[in-house]
């Protein structure tokens, strides 16, 4: 046995859980004899399944990403990513990574070897944004990848259409995967503190409009916090964390936030 | 559509600056890398048909802002021809030009002169150079005047310069001497258009000469209309008073101060006047202060007619020689004391006694009739300076007398009513009786017997229809003999005050002192028994004039200080067509409403600025 985290399936393993009534379908060979000698009654013992725990890291690369002031949203992510999958490898638990933007750019599969842990920080450190973003996409083409129920962490913007990202998540979450997501934003991408007429250009498609920041600022932070909201809403309905960190959060806050939540899990 | 200044039309090419700087400035924006617009596009999404919109409508203002701003420089004119009420001198006509310049005093008002050359000029310029030209000055004397051209034209009016002197349309228009014109006539008057300038101008006389008027608009005024005596026939000793009647020409309230200057002395007092009235300023001067200024303090005035020069001759003692018997008389003249008294009388039976040298004033009374040489004695005697004769004639006078006194009066019989007669009128005007007026001791004064006159000079006073007291020049004569037999006139309150007019008046008549520029003076007449003569009409400029040791104060006509002008109704009765601003002659002008435009977009466009 490896790893920290329980397994939250009960299954074959060595460490005794509890017994439970036997029912029909369930293999004869799990009968506990000694308990039906003593009592008359069929049970079968359950194990903890002790399992490594297979958590993928998807980071998020698109232009959108590249994003920020005085550090960009890509760089805090790096950081971020990074501190998850250390602290994910020091728990022996099998970590990968999977950089994207509007489809899979990397992939590094969960593995709890130290080596791993090399290749995925190198996987970070070379990422570089572009591209449009095109989450639900990825999540798809991931589903194909990961047969086994895991850890599945995102760490992206979500600047993306909120309904399908959502819907994509929710899948992976009906498929038994443990989800956590990162929604990382610039503090200027909420408060929108330009003033003069600008020429604003989309860091993903390149497109170019004229904006009249005094002009929409309000509307424009109601429509952010709208999106904010409507992930955080969206994703609790299926238990699905959805912490929202800016680029001026420290790391150890959204790490504790983080540890602090999966500590709810085991 | 004309423009008056059309070289700022040049300035419309700046049209193409705002929208230069728009794309400039466009090309110019900072360029922002945002994550994404999608958020952007949703809120911008509502309002960017209005925002594209509003900056059209922005770089459209700013397009008009620049282009109606030179069109307003430009002055734009329209030309439409059934738009013009205004008459109209099309250009670079072909013209024979005749323009009456208006140089008269009242055109000293502000800039109005200089208004008037610039005006000429632009007329003048207006025709075609080729034209022919004739400026005629409205206070110039008559005289053969030529055509010139447009730049000897351009010279005359400037050269023309302001006169002190009033002036006549009518005897401009009546001076004008000149060659046949070799084109269509053109009579153009540039001036404030006073009344008096219009006065004896008829549409007849116009006969069918088109004139057109060019208006200088004229301002307020308050100016001094006269100085007078307030008594002319008091004898004075140590003070006297005059009188400054203050003209209000202006349609508001004239609030200042009158100062008079005399012999270094400076008197003042407030006044205030009402529109169009005159009040009456007195100041109490010692005699020696007979000749002076007197001013009113007034920034909106001509300046001269507010500056009055005057000199007055004030009644000195002197002597009086009665010949005939009569206490009454010689009482009343008669000094109580010789300080306070102004006559020296004597007393004589016969004019042979009397010696006529260093004598003033000669009353004869009840002298039934004179002979030859007496006659010839009186007449020397009334040639002198500062004489005079008071008759009081007998009942029936002699052919001496009647002869003697026949320029004055003709003696048609004696009137002897068989009760009494009273005296009923009086010239309340003339200063012998003007203090006098409105005094009840006038009324029911009796006479029982008078002559019957037939008067050849003024009249003072009547008794029923009979003339009672008859002035001309330095004699008057009075119908009877002061006696109580003749009339209750000697038991009267107002007997030696009468008689102490009387007898000034003859001495002291008072000829206007004040003569206006240019004034055509009868010398003879104006002088007579005072000394010398004057030739007033050499004097260009008002001011105290001294002549033979005496002074005449010299001003402008008081007519000049009144500026308003005869209405275009007045004008148009005339057949004269009135023009109020050169750039009617064009059309009308829209320089306001290009002015307008100009502002109305600038406004809009920062109005849309604001508006997010």
């Amino acid at each position: 046995m490896s790893g920290l985290h329980q397994s939250p399936y009960k299954g074959f393993s060595q460490e005794f859980a509890d017994y439970r009534p036997y029912m029909p379908g369930d293999e004869p060979r799990r009968i506990d004899w000694k308990v039906f000698a003593r009592s008359d009654r069929y049970y079968i013992k359950q194990y903890l399944e002790e399992t490594n725990l297979r958590a993928y890291i998807l980071f998020d690369i698109s232009g959108s990403m590249a994003y920020g002031d005085r550090i960009s949203k890509l760089e805090y992510a790096k950081y971020l990513c990074a501190s998850l999958a250390y602290i994910l490898s020091r728990q022996k638990d099998g970590v990968g990574i999977i950089t994207f933007d509007s489809k899979i750019r990397e992939y590094v599969p969960p593995s709890a070897k130290k080596v791993n842990l090399s290749r995925i920080l190198g996987v970070i450190d070379g990422a570089a944004a572009g591209g449009e973003t095109s989450i639900a996409d990825v999540l798809g083409e991931l589903a194909q990848k990961t047969k086994r129920r895991g850890l599945i962490i995102i760490v992206s913007d979500l600047l993306d259409q909120p309904e399908s990202v959502v819907r994509a998540i929710r899948s992976f979450r009906f498929r038994k995967h443990e989800m956590l997501v990162f929604q990382v934003l610039d503090k200027k991408e909420f408060s929108f503190p330009y003033a003069d007429p600008a020429l604003f250009k989309d860091l993903e498609t390149d497109d170019e409009m004229i904006v009249y920041p005094a002009a929409i600022r309000a509307s424009y932070q109601k429509h952010m916090e709208q999106f904010i909201a409507f992930y955080r809403r969206a994703l609790l309905e299926v238990h699905i964390d959805c912490e929202t960190v800016f680029t001026d959060t420290p790391y150890d806050q959204a790490l504790i936030a983080f540890l602090h939540k999966r500590m709810k899990m085991l | 559509m004309t423009f008056l200044n059309p070289v700022y039309l040049l300035g419309t090419a700046l049209v193409a600056v705002p929208i230069i700087i728009h794309f400039w400035f466009r090309r110019r924006l900072k360029r922002v890398p945002f994550s994404s617009l999608a958020f952007l596009r949703m809120t911008e999404a509502r309002r960017l048909g209005w925002l594209k919109l509003r900056d059209i409508l922005v770089l459209a203002l700013r397009c008009l802002f620049v282009l109606f701003l030179f069109l307003s420089l430009a002055k734009p004119q329209l030309t439409a021809p059934w738009l013009a009420r205004q008459p109209k001198i099309p250009s670079h006509r072909l013209a024979s030009v005749i323009i009456i310049l208006d140089n008269t005093y009242s055109m000293g008002y502000g800039d109005n002169f200089r208004r008037a050359q610039e005006a000429a000029r632009e007329l003048l310029r207006r025709y075609s150079p080729a034209s022919e030209f004739c400026v005629v000055p409205l206070t110039g004397p008559s005289r053969p005047l030529s055509w010139t051209g447009l730049n000897g034209a351009l010279k005359q009016v400037e050269a023309c310069t302001l006169s002190c002197r009033t002036g006549s349309l009518r005897q401009a228009l009546e001076n004008i001497r000149i060659d046949a014109p070799a084109y269509e006539l053109n009579y153009l008057y540039v001036g404030d258009g006073q009344e008096i300038v219009f006065k004896d101008l008829t549409a007849k006389a116009l006969s069918d000469r088109k004139l057109i008027w060019y208006e200088i608009p004229g301002g307020g005024n308050a100016g001094i209309a006269q100085v007078s005596m307030v008594d002319p026939v008091s004898i004075v000793t140590d003070k006297y008073q005059i009188m400054a009647t203050v003209q209000n020409h202006s349609g508001r309230i004239f609030r200042g101060t009158a100062r008079l200057v005399s012999q270094e002395q400076e008197f003042t007092s407030d006044l205030a006047v009402q529109p169009d009235q005159s009040a009456d300023v007195v100041f109490t001067l010692p005699v020696r202060c007979n000749a002076g200024t007197v001013a009113i303090m007034d920034d909106d005035s001509l300046l001269m007619d507010n500056e009055y020069y005057f000199a007055k001759t004030v009644p000195r003692r002197m002597r009086v020689l009665i010949v005939g018997a009569n206490e009454y008389l010689k009482n009343a003249l008669s000094p109580v004391s010789a300080a306070s008294m102004p006559f020296d009388v004597r007393t004589i039976m016969n004019l042979k006694d009397g010696d006529l040298r260093m004598q003033a004033v000669l009353i004869l009374n009840n002298v039934p009739d004179l002979s030859k040489g007496d006659e010839i004695r009186i007449r020397d005697f009334l040639m002198q300076k500062n004489t005079g004769a008071l008759i009081f004639l007998s009942n029936d006078p002699g052919p001496g007398m009647r002869r003697f006194i026949g320029e004055w009066a003709a003696v048609r019989g004696t009137v002897a009513p068989r009760g009494y007669l009273t005296l009923d009128w009086v010239d309340a005007g003339s200063p012998v009786f003007k203090v006098f007026k409105n005094e009840a001791s006038l009324k029911g004064i009796r006479f029982y017997r008078l002559n019957d006159l037939e008067a050849r000079g003024h009249v003072l006073a009547r008794v029923d229809q009979y003339p009672l007291i008859i002035q001309k020049d330095n004699v008057c004569i009075v119908a009877t003999e002061c006696v109580p037999g003749n009339t209750d006139l000697v038991y009267r309150a107002i007997f030696v005050p009468l008689l102490h007019r009387l007898a000034s008046s003859v001495v002291y008549q008072l000829p206007d002192r004040e003569y206006t520029v240019g004034a055509a003076v009868d010398t003879t007449k104006v002088l007579q028994g005072i000394d010398g003569g004057y030739r007033l009409a050499s004097i260009t400029r008002p001011g105290l004039y001294c002549y033979g040791g005496d002074t005449i104060g010299v001003n402008v006509d008081p007519a000049e200080g009144d500026l308003r002008s005869i209405d275009e109704g007045s004008a148009a009765q005339l057949g004269v067509q009135v023009l109020r601003s050169l750039s009617a002659l064009a059309g009308i002008d829209l320089t306001v409403a290009c002015l307008m435009i100009a502002l109305c977009a600038l406004v809009i466009e920062a109005a849309l600025l604001v508006l997010r």
